[in-house]
């Protein structure tokens, strides 16, 4: 029997491909560790994730192969302890390098897959995609469309009145 | 080709639809960035006033309470200041970012006290950057307290001391967090004078009153005469204002 480090899984895309990786690279995900560990006979069963599709989970996969030596996440990595800083490690910003939907579909694969560190990475690249922007180049860059009305607009410039440059 | 374009353009919208993401995203932002996305769509309003701000607030708890002990201390000199209601004076909400600084502040709507913790004395070497031309409150006060508590231990003594002081606007329009740091870093000349004394009398050292006198700010001048700092808090009081209370 393969030791733990050797075993693989198998994974079914929701494009129904399926995908051969370590178990060490799954497990990145706490999502699918936590179904090996329900299944109890990884490599066996393929596991089924349902909403990524090849494209995206191969890339999740590239990320969880980089970073599958990473610690594991403390259950104390409080809210806080992340908001410090948007400062992303070389290789995680070239990896998050790709076109803005791929970016989008990165991130809701990290969440569906519960993959926080990765969620980090890519709320981060997107967070600062967004600063030093006004409203309209953030709306313009993310195709959001402005649902305030002319009123509503004047009433939230006035109390945001704080960060008006003198 | 087609539906695979549809689906991708639902990625981002998804995102920003769901809340517990967005949040993540704009909880990296600095204040400054957070007031223009206010203005980005009712979504990005809604998900800033209602889960960051509630997050934020509810590390503020333990500054009210500690506040609210002071207030009952007698002859304390800032007691006047406080009980001032945050609905007719809109405090900045830097007060409770956490830039540069460890800024804390309650804000809730039923939060008597205004007086916030500034920074602990850890802090005294970061930077505010680019939130010093903002005004404290508004409309905006000319004039602000401060009050410095320092954990000192020196021959035998081991306690509190009570700074407090005064830091005013340069222009007389209002205090901007820029004056209010460099009144604390004691790059504008004000000076502290510490009358209080609490804590345990250790040894053979008397009871009376210590007092020391020294530019605010200054770890140096604190450090010298064995008097060694141990731990240093700062409040900002800001004044009651007549007519704007009830």
């Amino acid at each position: 029997m393969a030791s733990e480090a050797e075993q693989t899984v198998k994974l079914v895309s929701s494009d129904n491909v399926e995908i051969v990786t370590e178990r060490k690279v799954a497990e990145r995900s706490m999502l699918i560790k936590n179904m090996i560990e329900d299944l109890g006979a990884p490599g066996e069963e393929p596991i089924p994730i349902m909403n990524v599709s090849e494209a995206v989970l191969r890339k999740v996969l590239e990320w969880c192969t980089h970073h599958k030596n990473d610690p594991a996440p403390s259950q104390d990595d409080d809210a806080d302890s992340r908001k410090k800083t948007t400062d992303i490690e070389d290789w995680d910003q070239k990896f998050m390098q790709v076109d803005q939907e791929m970016l989008f579909e990165i991130i809701l694969a990290a969440n569906y897959m519960d993959i926080k560190a990765l969620l980090d990475v890519g709320c981060k690249t997107v967070a600062n995609m967004i600063k030093g922007k006004s409203p309209e180049e953030i709306r313009k860059t993310f195709n959001i469309q402005n649902d305030f009305t002319p009123e509503e607009e004047d009433q939230i410039r006035r109390e945001n009145e704080w960060a008006e440059d003198r | 080709m087609e539906s695979s374009i549809a689906e991708r353009q639902a990625a981002h919208e998804t995102v920003f639809h769901t809340p517990e993401i967005l949040e993540i995203i704009l909880d990296f932002l600095s204040f400054p960035d957070l007031s223009v996305c206010c203005l980005v769509s009712q979504r990005f309003l809604g998900t800033i006033e209602s889960s960051l701000l509630q997050r934020k607030l509810s590390a503020c708890e333990t500054v009210q309470t500690e506040t609210l002990q002071y207030a009952t201390k007698p002859n304390g000199a800032f007691d006047y200041d406080l009980g001032v209601k945050t609905s007719n004076r809109k405090l900045s909400p830097l007060l409770s970012a956490s830039k540069g600084a460890h800024i804390r502040l309650d804000l809730s709507p039923n939060c008597a006290p205004t007086t916030a913790l500034l920074f602990s004395i850890n802090d005294f070497l970061s930077s505010p950057d680019t939130w010093r031309r903002t005004y404290l409150t508004l409309p905006p006060i000319p004039a602000a307290r401060l009050r410095m508590e320092w954990t000192l231990e020196h021959d035998g003594f081991s306690g509190k001391l009570f700074d407090e002081g005064k830091v005013e606007s340069v222009d007389g329009k209002g205090l901007t967090f820029g004056e209010l740091w460099d009144g604390l870093m004691a790059k504008r000349p004000w000076h502290y004078y510490s009358v209080h004394r609490m804590g345990a009398r250790v040894g053979n050292v008397d009871a009376e009153e210590r007092t020391v006198e020294g530019t605010l700010g200054r770890l140096e001048v604190l450090t010298e005469g064995k008097v060694s700092v141990v731990e240093g808090r700062c409040w900002v009081q800001i004044p009651r204002m007549t007519g704007l209370v009830e």
